[in-house]
């Protein structure tokens, strides 16, 4: 599955197309990791004016689930495709929606968000860009990973994200 | 097709002789509901690939026909009728609804209440963005080889 | 064929494979599972393929096969994990016609395992590449009338024995 893994990146870093490859981190998404039927899998889909209204966003999607070591290796690496992938895009310039943020922990990604391609979106007959971002965190819990992946999509920039979620957070916390 | 041109088609493909147009149309013709138990071997032999392929490229020229209908239809509509700004407004927020959707999934169950979904997906993300600067420095401070 | 070499060529075909989906769904979403899950079904016969082997057509083709293979499964509401590379049977069968396709599918790649090599590679040059003859005789420079009478050996041997056992 690695071997195969790196066909694929290599596939998508070479391609002129980068702007809109889709994500390796969609096979989690879709429960080909870690089924969506092992107990405390959560999952929470949003899309359209829920989250247009106070996040600038148009989807939201997030998943949590507990995993094995080696399906966090899995996990991982997929992560690290998809910010790899991005951060090596050729003729790259730095806008408003760049940002990231990393934290590894004992060799492995503890937390991380970043951006990744923009999505290309027709609205009413005018071609509007939404960018796109990936958020993962994986924490130990009960001998376990607990694994959460999240995946936002809108017209938001990076600074938004930080005001919102961290406002948000300050709020609740 | 007529029963007798496929099987004057299948000696032509045992012959070797078919080009791979005619195959494709072979492997629709002997994969048909209706297709003789004797034309079972040359289904297997030309494969799933064959039969899809074709079955792609059928999808493909009738889509085109249609378009070609379409694109000489809508230059008669447009040449008639007005458009109104409001229209793309009126789309706009269309767009939004059909663009709706908030539901999550925990333990086998669905839930649809707007203020649940959305207190569970906001947690799952201000999780994340909550490991602040200090949380981080101060990790950091104790593990200073990472 | 190694893997080594399949991603070399994998960077090439991609693109392609990536258009074969874009044009059949209009989606980039969709054109990106398409490329996916066709590299991964590509890599499942080209590990078996000699190194040098020319797969651009069947690269098409596979995601061709795919793009088809989508569709029928959203048609028919199938939720299916089972990745398709693992199945080749049509997704419309009854359990025993798709056991009757499996058990056919098994038997033919046993009797293309039996032809000798130059017969196998040209009957799969025709079933896999879905190269004409004339393609296959640029390639490997045998004349053309070689190749049919080669291809028409191979495919006489394989229709009769799958004649012979399936009917039994």
């Amino acid at each position: 599955m690695k071997r195969l893994l790196t066909i694929v990146i290599a596939a998508t870093m070479a391609t002129s197309l980068w702007a809109q490859q889709g994500l390796n981190v969609d096979s989690v998404f879709r429960g080909l990791i870690v089924a969506k039927n092992t107990p405390e899998f959560k999952e929470t889909n949003l899309s359209g004016e829920v989250v247009r209204r106070p996040y600038k966003l148009r989807k939201m999607r997030t998943i949590s689930f507990l995993a094995t070591e080696s399906q966090r290796d899995r996990v991982e690496q997929l992560v690290e495709a998809d910010y790899q992938i991005f951060k090596q895009r050729p003729n790259a310039k730095l806008t408003d929606a760049d940002g990231e943020e990393r934290e590894d922990r004992n060799g492995h990604i503890y937390y991380i968000i970043f951006r990744t391609a923009d999505r290309d979106r027709n609205d009413a007959g005018v071609r509007k860009i939404d960018h796109s971002y990936v958020c993962y965190q994986c924490k130990p819990k009960a001998g376990r990973h607990e694994i959460t992946l999240v995946y936002l999509e809108g017209p938001a920039t990076f600074t938004d994200l930080m005001k919102n979620f961290k406002r948000k957070n300050n709020k609740t916390r | 097709m007529h029963k007798n041109e496929v099987n004057k088609l299948i000696d032509k493909y045992l012959e070797g002789a078919t080009t791979p147009e005619e195959e494709l149309r072979l492997a629709k013709e002997v994969n048909r509901k209706d297709a003789p138990a004797e034309w079972k071997a040359i289904s297997t032999m030309l494969g799933q690939l064959a039969l899809d392929e074709a079955e792609y490229d059928e999808e493909m020229s009738s889509r085109r026909s249609r378009n070609l209908r379409t694109h000489r239809i809508g230059w008669a509509i447009a040449a008639s009728i007005v458009v109104v700004a409001g229209i793309g407004l009126w789309l706009n927020s269309r767009q939004d609804k059909q663009d709706y959707e908030c539901i999550a999934y925990v333990d086998g169950k669905t839930i649809t209440d707007e203020g649940r979904v959305l207190a569970m997906a906001e947690d799952a993300v201000c999780d994340i963005f909550s490991n602040s600067d200090a949380e981080s420095s101060l990790y950091k401070m104790f593990n200073p080889e990472e | 064929m190694t893997q080594v070499e399949f991603e070399h060529i994998a960077i090439e075909l991609r693109p392609s494979m990536w258009k074969v989906g874009m044009d059949f769904f209009g989606s980039t979403d969709d054109a990106e599972d398409v490329a996916q899950e066709a590299l991964v079904q590509l890599w499942q016969y080209a590990e078996k393929l000699d190194a040098g082997r020319n797969i651009g057509g069947l690269a098409i083709r596979i995601a061709k096969h795919c793009c088809v293979d989508m569709q029928r499964k959203r048609r028919g509401n199938i939720v299916e994990l089972m990745p398709a590379h693992e199945r080749e049977i049509g997704a419309d069968a009854s359990p025993h016609e798709q056991l009757e396709q499996t058990e056919a599918a098994d038997l033919l790649k046993q009797l293309i395992e039996g032809l000798n090599p130059r017969e196998r590679e040209l009957f799969e040059m025709r079933q896999l590449d879905g190269l004409s003859n004339d393609k296959i005789a640029e390639r490997t420079g045998i004349p053309k009338a070689s190749i049919q009478v080669m291809v028409s050996r191979a495919r006489k041997k394989i229709f009769d024995e799958l004649q012979r056992k399936l009917k039994n």
